[in-house]
């Protein structure tokens, strides 16, 4: 019995190595780089990216822009999300999950070819040459929606119809029952969708770029620009390591570390 | 009766939104001028014609549908054996890597992408196919990983012990108990693969080799170029994308739907 | 047995990448000798359907040298190219950075010098333009680059909607009219070189007025041109400061910043100003004429104008290096191969760009282009046609004794302009310096703010509001928490006993 125990573990052997080569080290290295400064070629160790960019007002702003950027983004998902997922959730059509597959379904097309199409659209109506911010709101809101949707829609299916009965019977009224009963119940299903859009509204590039006409720098671009263009590896690991200390502190400040929520994340997809 | 017409009208107006950019390529690929234009529509199929015919165009669809097959394959055996392993581990062993495992989930891409492009340029594997599938590995190991492991968690415990008892080896229990049992599971992790395979740009601009392209990183060098001539091409292929996903919706829905009918019927 | 081949698999899912990577280097090489470039995206004859007329230089190359592979691959800006190469270690054996990278790069010790032998008897050395190889060796870079492409920065404009006269000078952007209808480049140096010459107006055009030279004979510059290169490559505090705001000022009246797509944006009429390369602005103005196709279909087009505001204007070069480790030899024939005066041509017919090749077969498809009579001959309105004097750049490399052509006076704003400065044009001219690295620095913060600021106000106002959304609820929270729980939480009733 002691030596089956031991085969099957082993099986993580494996993942666990690659975790440690391709994830751990990696990351050590963006710290370590994040904490060095290149002097006459030799690397030290220095603080002076820290400073700088508490310093800089253009990077303080591209930071505020993208938390900006990011807040109304994921807002916004959240609102149009969270009503189109209880609408489905609860509707008594027998066919809701190809209402559901709708929904979700431009996941699949890839997310370049359907950012270049939004802005043939945006071109179109005119937006696309004066309203930057704009149009990067709705890329984000377009491309991001399906990924807050999913988890919705999967907590809100799963509620259980008694706790909303018995709310109802103890004399809650509609609104009631729904912010005192439904809304905490689908937390990690609003949790895992605010995660899952947030990050990527603050950080992908390509997105703002391609309908901002390249007039917005948000922050993985700032990163990017870092590593490109700047020819400065050691700040662009710094605004990485600062942009995985607000996504750490995001996740405590909702709870996503929590297993319930992380279990929602596992985008039900397919 | 009101609330279901906003409903409905909430639920259309939001569809209009997702689908009006795709339908307006999907319309306009059966058009020739290199601009969209509202006033001048000439119907031909001279954009399917040229994509066709452009070796450079159908290389990339075949770059990227393997590059997809090939992550999507090795990142679910690596991500099923890991959840595998993770589940029959001690808690001191499974929550660290359950919470590493967590990283590349919720980290921006770029920041992966660039801690990849480090490494790789520390060992002299900087843009080789080798960067580019572990790079694709580090984006969808760990949603394998997530749909597998819930459906550890719902396996009944008992089988595999009384395969044993039963006399089947550890080896012979395990695939004949518990892999079926968490097929759906490898499945979903699989598929959930190759969609993010095929969707990412940022993790394969900063991996892939040199003169290695997806029809991301195509696609998005187009729109910074704007002179590329093969640009109105591509609005074939996302209409022919789209009418295969559309095909592929309805295919699975069908049968969905017949397996149920099937079981009733039973 | 079974759990042997997991694991063998497993190890097998392991390595597979590595055999892959294996695999595709094998592939890719097949025993054959590989050169490998690196080169600006569209930068090189080369058709992308079967029934283009361009010349496929890349492959006409492998036919002539069998056993040769080239692998061509394509960035967008100077800044991507060398962290490329930074990144990436010696994986190049011919990249095409342009004057101030190619500075850069020797400074740094990062290319391999060409042999004499190739200096002296190749292609190059026959056919490149003598103005050309002057100014490499005056700047002693001939031991390190060979010029490939070369041109002056200008604006390209939509006459039906722009006036020239606003574009005679390089502030002639910022300007209300022409809100939302601008792009300029999305690249440091180019885009600096646009904010400092905005900045000295003034202080160019009264150097003008006291040296007055037009010609390249002229004694006075060496002088003038030493000077205008000095202001035009400033990087001191004040300037980068004042630059920096004249930019930001700027970016409320552009359409947008761009690598590559304005062009496209020209031509489609989606802008009518383009701060653009001499070659782009070729491009733009060819591809946006309106034409009758072979079917006899009018399309319609705009006649697109190019021009050199008068204050000054850079003078560019991309050239090819040779990284260090390179495969000098192979590097040295393809370079002498894009030499031949006929493959110049193919390029230049297909790119726009002007090929720093001269020799009779550029100049006679360059007559072919361009001249519309002889010396005495009207345009369609009956206006004499005006000489173009080209002799600075095409003398001396074939059989002709004297290279002016003859052209209408419009078409001093059109492709003819563009593709081959004027003297005068170039007589103001400066080159980019290569700056040092605490200098370009500087001019990279002074860039990032440029792009990060301002952000506008009412995202300060969403902030705002999100804190004091947060610091309500926190008080409520609070507050609640104080309060008795025998009270009915909100939104109850209380349910009347007996009932």
């Amino acid at each position: 019995m002691m030596k089956l125990h031991f085969s099957r573990k082993q099986l993580c052997i494996p993942y666990a190595l690659f975790l440690l080569l391709f994830v751990v080290i990696p990351m050590l290295l963006i710290l370590f780089y994040a904490f060095t400064e290149t002097v006459d070629d030799k690397i030290v160790f220095s603080f002076a990216n820290f400073a700088n960019f508490f310093t800089s007002t253009a990077k303080l702003s591209t930071l505020l822009m993208s938390f900006t950027i990011a807040i109304i983004s994921t807002a916004i998902c959240l609102l149009i999300g969270y009503p189109i997922a209880y609408i489905l959730a609860r509707s008594k059509f027998r066919k809701k999950n190809v209402l559901l597959m709708l929904f979700i379904m431009p996941m699949w097309i890839n997310f370049v070819l359907r950012i270049t199409a939004l802005r043939e659209l945006l071109d179109l109506v005119g937006l696309l040459s004066s309203q930057n911010y704009l149009n990067t709101i709705i890329g984000m809101v377009y491309d991001f929606l399906p990924f807050m949707i999913l988890p919705l829609y999967t907590t809100l299916e799963k509620l259980d119809n008694s706790y909303l009965e018995a709310a109802s019977d103890l004399g809650g009224n509609k609104f009631t029952v729904f912010a005192r009963v439904t809304f905490p119940l689908s937390m990690p299903g609003v949790i895992s969708g605010i995660t899952m859009v947030f990050m990527p509204s603050m950080t992908n590039y390509v997105v703002s770029d391609t309908l901002g006409n390249f007039n917005i720098t948000i922050l993985g671009k700032l990163i990017n620009e870092y590593f490109t263009t700047y020819d400065n590896w050691h700040m662009g690991s710094m605004i990485s390591i600062i942009l995985l200390v607000i996504i750490f502190l995001t996740m405590l400040a909702t709870g996503g570390f929590k297993d319930s929520n992380t279990d929602a994340r596992g985008a039900n997809l397919w | 009766m009101v609330k279901k017409i906003l409903s409905i009208a909430l639920c259309a107006v939001v569809l209009l939104f997702i689908y009006a950019p795709i339908l307006l390529l999907v319309v306009y690929s059966f058009d020739n001028s290199t601009v969209i234009n509202l006033n001048n529509f000439n119907f031909s199929f001279g954009l399917y014609r040229d994509l066709f015919r452009d070796e450079k165009i159908m290389e990339i669809l075949f770059n990227t549908i393997w590059l997809a097959l090939v992550a999507a394959a090795l990142s679910t055996v690596l991500g099923t054996a890991g959840a595998i392993g993770i589940f029959y581990s001690k808690r001191r062993v499974s929550k660290p890597l359950q919470a590493v495992s967590q990283i590349p989930v919720i980290n921006a891409e770029i920041v992966t992408a660039i801690s990849l492009a480090l490494l790789f340029s520390m060992v002299f594997l900087y843009r080789t196919y080798f960067s580019l599938i572990v790079g694709h590995m580090v984006l969808c190991t760990p949603f394998v990983i997530l749909s597998v492991l819930p459906k550890l968690k719902q396996m009944d415990s008992n089988t595999y012990e009384a395969a044993l008892d039963l006399g089947a080896s550890p080896t012979q229990a395990l695939f004949k108990v518990v892999i079926p049992q968490i097929f759906t599971g490898i499945l979903s992790g699989f598929m959930l693969s190759i969609t993010l395979s095929l969707d990412d740009y940022i993790v394969t601009a900063f991996t892939k080799p040199k003169t290695f392209d997806t029809i991301s990183t195509y696609v998005y060098n187009a729109v910074k170029n704007g002179t590329n001539s093969s640009t109105p091409a591509l609005r074939a292929l996302s209409a022919i994308i789209f009418i295969v996903m559309i095909a592929a919706l309805l295919i699975f829905n069908l049968r969905a739907g017949k397996r149920k009918k099937e079981e009733r019927a039973r | 047995m079974k759990k042997r081949i997991f694991s063998a698999a497993l190890a097998f899912a392991l390595l597979l990448p590595f055999l892959l990577s294996i695999a595709g280097c094998a592939s890719s090489g097949g025993g054959n000798t590989v050169l490998r470039v690196y080169n600006w995206e569209d930068y090189i004859s080369m058709p992308d359907g079967e029934d283009d007329e361009y010349v496929d230089l890349i492959a006409e190359f492998e036919k002539e040298n069998p056993g040769v592979t080239v692998e061509y691959s394509t960035f967008g800006t100077n800044e991507n190219m060398y962290n490329e190469l930074k990144i990436g270690g010696a994986s190049y054996d011919l990249v095409c950075p342009s004057d101030y990278m190619i500075m850069k790069m020797i400074e740094e010790d990062m290319v391999e010098p060409f042999e004499q032998e190739f200096i002296e008897n190749s292609n190059y050395a026959k056919y490149a333009s003598p103005y050309i190889k002057d100014l490499f060796e005056k700047n002693g870079w001939a031991q390190y680059a060979v010029a490939y492409m070369w041109g002056t920065m200008g604006y390209v404009y939509n006459p039906e909607i722009v006036d020239k006269e606003d574009l005679q000078s390089w502030g002639g952007i910022w300007n209300e009219k022409y809100k939302n209808l601008t792009t300029i480049k999305d690249s440091v140096r180019d885009s600096y070189f646009l904010g400092v010459a905005y900045e000295y107006l003034d202080e160019l055009k009264a150097l003008q007025e006291e040296y007055d030279v037009t010609s390249l004979d002229d004694s006075d510059y060496a002088a003038y041109n030493e000077k205008v290169t000095e202001i035009m490559n400033r990087t001191d505090e004040t300037t980068l400061e004042n630059v920096k705001d004249d930019l930001i000022d700027l970016k409320q009246y552009l359409y947008g910043f761009e690598v590559d797509s304005g062009k496209q944006d020209m031509i489609v009429g989606r802008i009518a100003i383009n701060f653009a390369w001499s070659g782009d602005a070729v491009f733009s103005m060819d591809e946006a004429e309106p034409y009758t196709d072979e079917n006899g279909v009018y399309h319609d087009g705009i006649y697109l104008n190019y021009i050199v505001p008068e204050e000054c204007s850079n003078i560019w070069f991309d050239g090819w290096v040779m990284p260090k480790g390179a495969n000098v030899e192979l590097a040295q024939k393809f370079i002498d191969f894009l030499s031949r005066p006929e493959n110049a041509v193919a390029n230049m017919n297909f790119i726009g760009y002007t090929s720093a090749i001269a020799g009779d077969e550029v100049y006679e498809e360059m007559l072919d282009w361009y001249s519309e009579g002889e010396e005495g001959d009207t345009d369609e309105s009956g206006a004499p046609l005006v000489p173009y004097d080209l002799n600075y750049f095409f003398e001396g490399t074939g059989s002709y004794d004297d290279y002016v052509i003859w052209v209408s006076e419009e078409s001093l704003d059109r492709q003819v302009a563009a593709q081959y400065p004027s003297e005068e044009v170039i007589a103001r001219s400066a080159v980019m310096q290569h700056f040092d690295d605490d200098t370009t620095a500087a001019v990279n913060e002074m860039w990032e703010e440029v792009k990060g600021l301002p952000i506008p106000v009412w995202s300060y106002i969403v902030i705002a509001v999100i804190a004091a959304g947060i610091l309500v609820i926190v008080l409520t929270y609070l507050y609640k928490g104080r309060r008795s729980e025998a009270k009915p939480k909100k939104g109850y009733r209380v349910l009347k006993k007996g009932a």
